[in-house]
C-alpha cells in the first residue's frame, strides 16, 4: 500500500496528570478538518461526543523466545484491526497511553505486526511532562525515562508553575535523555498542533531533516561567563566548594550573544582537555594559554590568583563547576567586582545521574558497508534491550546515495535515501538508551570506517 | 462415503456470481441448509443474500456500530450477531424482531460460536466468555489472561476452548469453570479443534502454529512463517491442518503420525498474504483468500494447483463452505474490503 494510504497514528504518552487528555481535548476541538479516532488505555474525560473513542485496556505481549524486540500491545493490534473496517470514518488514530505504560512495546507494534503494518504507520510518540512534577517523576520512576526516551516531540506542560532558571533546567535535563525529541513549552497543553501531529518521527526520509541537538556534546565545564576586562591585573577569588581543585579556561570572545557563546563552547571542549597547567592560590593565571587547573590544597580561604590581562576586550570564563559553588568573584585592578555581560550553563559530562542518556555522533569518513553491518548487528543483538531508540544518516564507502537508518531496541530499518549531491558527506548517527558508552560507540563505529 | 461426496470428487467448479454490500464485511456465515448467506457489515447491518439468485433478500439492522462477528444455529434458521456496541443477539427466522441475550455495553462483544448440537453457544466479553443457552446467560467463565483471541467447543460440545495470551483455556460450559490450561508463552491469535477432538491448533502473533493433543497435553509448533498464521482451518476428517502466515498456503499432515519432522503441502497462486482460509464439509476441497484479492479453490493434497482462481478487488476478509443437501451440492462464498461477495457452488 502506497506511504500516503497508510493512517498515521499519533500516541501521546505521559505521567497521570501531565495533560494528556487536555492535549486529546485540543486536537479533537480544533477546526483543522480531519476525523479521528481515539484509543484510550487511560479513561479520561473526552468532552467531544462525535469523536470515534475505543477504550481498551492496556495488553502487552511477550512472545516465547523471550525477546524484548517482541514485546507488542495486543490490544492495539485487536483495536487497529477492527477500526480499519471503518477506514472511511476517520484520517488518522490517537492512542492515548496509561501514565505508567512503557512506549517500546506501543513502537513496536506497528514494526512487527504484518496487519498494523500495512495499514497504519507511526506518524510520532508526543510525550507530555508536568514541568512541577518531573523531577520527582524521574526520580521515582523507571517509565517517566522510557517515556522521555521514546519521544519524537516533548510537550514541557504547565510551564507557568516554575520559573525560568527551572525550566531551562528542566530543558536541559530532558534534552540530555533524549537529545532527538523537539521540545515544545505549553500551560495547559496549549501548543500549536503542528507540532504534534505529522512529525514524521518513523518516516525515513525525515529521520534526521532538522538538525536535532543531539550532537550537543557533554561539555568538561558548567558555566562560562563573558566578562569586559580592561588591561592589567584582575584578581579571582574564590572559597572552598565541593571539589579540592577546579579546571578553568579563559579565552578572548567577539561578544556575548548566545551564539557566540555556543561556538566558543564547541572549541573549549578541546582547548579543556589539553593540558593544564596547575596554578595554587597567590598563583597566577593566564588567559589565552589553555586550562588551568587551581588547586586549593594551601592558604586560608578565600583563594586569590591573579589574571593579567595584556590587552583590553570580551574574555569567556569556562568553570568546571559553576562559579556560585566556589563562590567565584572576579575583581579588577582596584578590587571592584565584575559582573558577566552574558553567560551560561552547560550540562557537564560529570553530572549525569540519569541512566538514560543520548549519544550523537558524527564522523567525516565513509563507512565500509560490510563491518558497519556486522558492528549494528552485534550491537542490536546485545545492546538491542537498552538501546530505545536510534537513528542515522550514514555515507557509505562506494556508494552515492544516503543511508537513512533508524530503529527501536532490536528492530531495525533502514535504506538508501536521496544522492549525497554537494552536500558534505557527512555521518551522523544518534542513540538513545539506558547505560550508554558513548566512548565505546565511537570506537566502534570508528573501527567501521572504510 | 455418501453421494454428495463421490460426485463432489469429480466435479469441477462453475462460474461465481459477484454481488455488492454497502459495507465493509464483517462477518460471512452460511445457513446451515445453505439456502441464505449472511454478509454482517460496519454500520451494525447483517445482509441475508440469496445464493441462487446473488441477490439481497433481506437487511437485518443488527447493532449500533460495527457487528463483530456473526454464527448459525447448526440446525435451524436462527442467526447470533456480536457487535462494538457490546450486545449479543438472536435472530430468529423471519429475522424481523430479536432480543438481547446480552445487553449493550463498553465491551465489544466479539467471537460468536455455537456448540455442534446446537444446545449452547458462547460469546466473548473482553477477558471472558459467556455461554447461553435458551435465552439467557447460563456461565460466565473466569477471565483469562488477555481479550479472547478464539473461541470454539470442542466436537463434543462439553468443553469451550479460549484462545489468547499464554495459550488455550479449556472450560465446562456448564458452569463456566476452567477445567484444563494448554500453556504456551506467546500470544494465540485463532482456535481449531480437529473433528475428532483429538488435536487444538492456534496461529500465534510470534509466526508460528503451535498445537496440543490434548488427551496427553504434548505440544509442538510448526514455525518459520514470515507473517503471523492467523487462520488455521482441519479439514473435514482432521488428517490435514492448513495454515496461513503466508502467500502460499501450507497444508500440514495430522494423520496419526502427526506433522512433526515432516513437511506440508504448499499451495501457491496468492501473490500476498492469505488472510481467509475454510475447509469444505465432507471433502478434501480449500478455499483461501488473500490480500491481494485473489480467491483461490484447491484440492490438496491431491492437485497443489487450484482448482479455480477468482479475483476479488480488495483484500479478501472472509470465506466460507456449506453443504446444500436439497441442491445436492456445495455452495462457497468470500467476501472483501469493498464489500463484494462473490458465491459459487460445487
Amino acid at each position: 500500500m502506497a506511504e500516503r494510504d497508510r493512517i498515521p497514528v499519533t500516541v501521546l504518552t505521559g505521567f497521570l496528570g501531565a495533560g494528556k487528555t487536555t492535549l486529546l481535548n485540543r486536537i479533537l476541538t480544533e477546526h483543522h478538518g480531519q476525523r479521528i479516532a481515539v484509543i484510550e488505555n487511560e479513561f479520561g474525560e473526552i468532552g467531544i461526543d462525535q469523536a470515534l473513542v475505543v477504550k481498551a485496556d492496556e495488553e502487552i505481549f511477550e512472545m516465547n523466545n523471550g525477546c524484548i524486540c517482541c514485546t507488542v500491545r495486543g490490544d492495539l493490534i485487536r483495536v487497529l484491526g477492527n477500526l480499519i473496517k471503518r477506514r472511511d470514518k476517520f484520517d488518522r488514530v490517537i492512542v492515548e497511553t496509561t501514565g505508567m505504560a512503557n512506549p517500546g512495546p506501543v513502537a513496536q507494534t506497528f514494526f512487527v505486526d504484518d496487519d498494523v503494518q500495512a495499514d497504519f504507520r507511526l506518524d510520532g510518540i508526543i510525550t507530555l511532562v508536568d514541568a512541577r512534577h518531573l523531577e520527582l517523576h524521574l526520580g521515582q520512576q523507571q517509565e517517566a525515562h522510557e517515556q522521555v526516551a521514546f519521544a519524537d516531540v516533548i510537550v514541557v506542560n504547565k510551564i507557568d508553575l516554575v520559573d525560568a532558571a527551572k525550566l531551562d533546567e528542566i530543558e536541559r535535563r530532558l534534552q540530555r535523555i533524549n537529545a532527538m525529541a523537539k521540545l515544545v513549552r505549553g500551560q495547559h497543553a496549549d501548543v500549536p498542533l503542528a507540532t504534534v501531529l505529522d512529525v514524521g518521527g518513523f518516516d525515513l526520509v525525515r529521520a534526521l531533516a532538522t538538525r536535532p541537538s543531539f550532537l550537543e556534546p557533554e561539555y568538561p565545564f558548567e558555566w562560562a561567563g563573558v566578562y569586559e576586562l580592561a588591561a592589567g591585573d584582575h584578581q579571582l577569588q574564590l572559597s572552598p566548594g565541593p571539589d579540592p581543585a577546579m579546571r578553568i579556561l579563559i579565552e578572548p570572545v567577539a561578544d556575548a550573544a548566545p551564539g557566540t557563546i555556543a561556538a566558543a563552547a564547541e572549541r573549549a571542549i578541546r582547548r579543556m582537555a589539553g593540558p593544564a597547567v596547575v596554578s595554587s592560590p597567590g598563583g597566577v593565571v593566564h588567559a589565552a594559554e589553555g586550562p588551568c587547573e587551581l588547586a586549593f590544597g594551601s592558604g586560608e580561604p578565600p583563594w586569590c590568583f591573579t589574571l593579567p590581562i595584556l590587552r583590553a576586550g570580551r574574555y569567556t570564563l569556562f568553570t568546571q563547576h559553576l562559579p556560585a559553588e566556589f563562590e567565584l568573584r572576579l575583581a579588577d585592578g582596584d578590587g571592584r567586582g565584575l559582573a558577566p555581560i552574558g553567560e551560561r550553563a552547560f550540562v557537564a559530562a560529570h553530572t549525569h545521574d540519569d541512566a538514560v542518556s543520548s549519544v550523537g555522533l558524527e564522523f567525516d569518513r565513509a563507512f565500509d558497508e560490510t563491518r558497519l553491518n556486522a558492528w549494528l548487528g552485534r550491537l542490536l543483538r546485545e545492546r538491542g534491550a537498552d538501546t530505545f531508540r536510534m537513528k542515522g544518516i550514514l555515507a557509505i564507502a562506494g556508494a552515492d546515495r544516503r543511508f537513512v537508518f533508524q530503529g527501536v531496541h532490536m528492530l531495525f530499518d533502514g535504506r538508501a535515501d536521496t544522492p549525497w549531491g554537494d552536500r558534505p558527506r557527512r555521518s551522523q548517527v544518534v542513540f538513545i538508551g539506558k547505560h550508554l558508552d558513548r566512548a565505546a560507540l565511537r570506537e566502534g563505529l570508528g573501527s567501521c570506517l572504510a | 462415503m455418501s453421494r454428495l461426496s463421490r460426485r463432489l470428487e469429480r466435479s469441477r467448479p462453475t462460474d461465481a456470481q459477484v454481488t455488492t454490500i454497502a459495507a465493509y464485511p464483517c462477518g460471512l456465515a452460511w445457513s446451515p441448509r445453505g439456502d441464505l448467506l449472511a454478509v454482517a457489515g460496519d454500520r451494525g447491518e447483517v445482509e441475508l443474500i440469496d445464493p441462487r439468485t446473488c441477490t439481497v433478500r433481506q437487511r437485518i439492522a443488527a447493532h449500533d456500530g460495527p457487528v463483530q462477528s456473526i454464527a448459525w444455529h447448526p440446525r435451524r434458521d436462527a442467526l447470533l450477531t456480536t457487535g462494538q456496541d457490546g450486545a449479543v443477539r438472536l435472530w430468529e427466522a423471519p429475522f424481523s424482531a430479536t432480543h438481547d441475550l446480552i445487553a449493550p455495553s463498553a465491551t465489544w462483544a466479539d467471537l460468536a460460536c455455537w456448540s455442534p448440537d446446537g444446545d449452547r453457544a458462547a460469546v466473548a466479553l473482553g477477558a471472558q466468555a459467556h455461554v447461553l443457552s435458551g435465552d439467557s446467560v447460563t456461565a460466565v467463565t473466569e477471565p483469562v489472561a488477555s481479550t479472547i483471541a478464539g473461541l470454539a467447543f470442542t466436537p463434543s460440545g462439553k468443553s469451550l476452548g479460549a484462545a489468547g495470551y499464554g495459550g488455550v483455556q479449556l472450560f465446562d460450559p456448564e458452569t463456566g469453570r476452567p477445567t484444563r490450561k494448554l500453556a504456551w508463552t506467546g500470544s494465540m491469535l485463532s482456535i481449531a479443534f480437529a473433528p475428532d477432538g483429538s488435536t487444538v491448533a492456534c496461529g500465534c502473533q510470534d509466526h508460528s502454529v503451535h498445537f496440543w493433543r490434548i488427551a496427553s497435553g504434548k505440544d509442538a509448533q510448526m514455525c518459520g512463517y514470515p507473517a503471523k498464521p492467523r487462520d488455521v482451518a482441519f479439514n473435514h476428517d482432521g488428517r490435514w491442518l492448513a495454515t496461513g502466515g503466508d502467500a502460499t498456503v501450507s497444508v500440514w499432515p495430522f494423520d496419526r503420525r502427526g506433522p512433526e519432522g515432516r513437511t506440508p503441502v504448499q499451495l501457491a497462486a496468492h501473490h500476498d498474504l492469505v488472510t481467509a482460509l475454510a475447509y469444505a464439509p465432507l471433502v478434501d476441497l480449500l478455499l483461501s483468500g488473500a490480500r491481494d484479492g485473489t480467491v483461490a479453490l484447491w484440492s490438496p493434497p491431491k492437485a497443489t494447483a487450484p482448482l479455480a482462481l477468482s479475483r476479488l478487488t480488495g483484500r479478501v476478509t472472509h470465506v466460507a463452505w456449506v453443504t446444500d443437501l436439497a441442491a445436492q451440492l456445495l455452495r462457497w462464498a468470500a467476501s472483501d474490503e469493498h464489500g463484494r461477495v462473490l458465491i459459487g457452488q460445487l
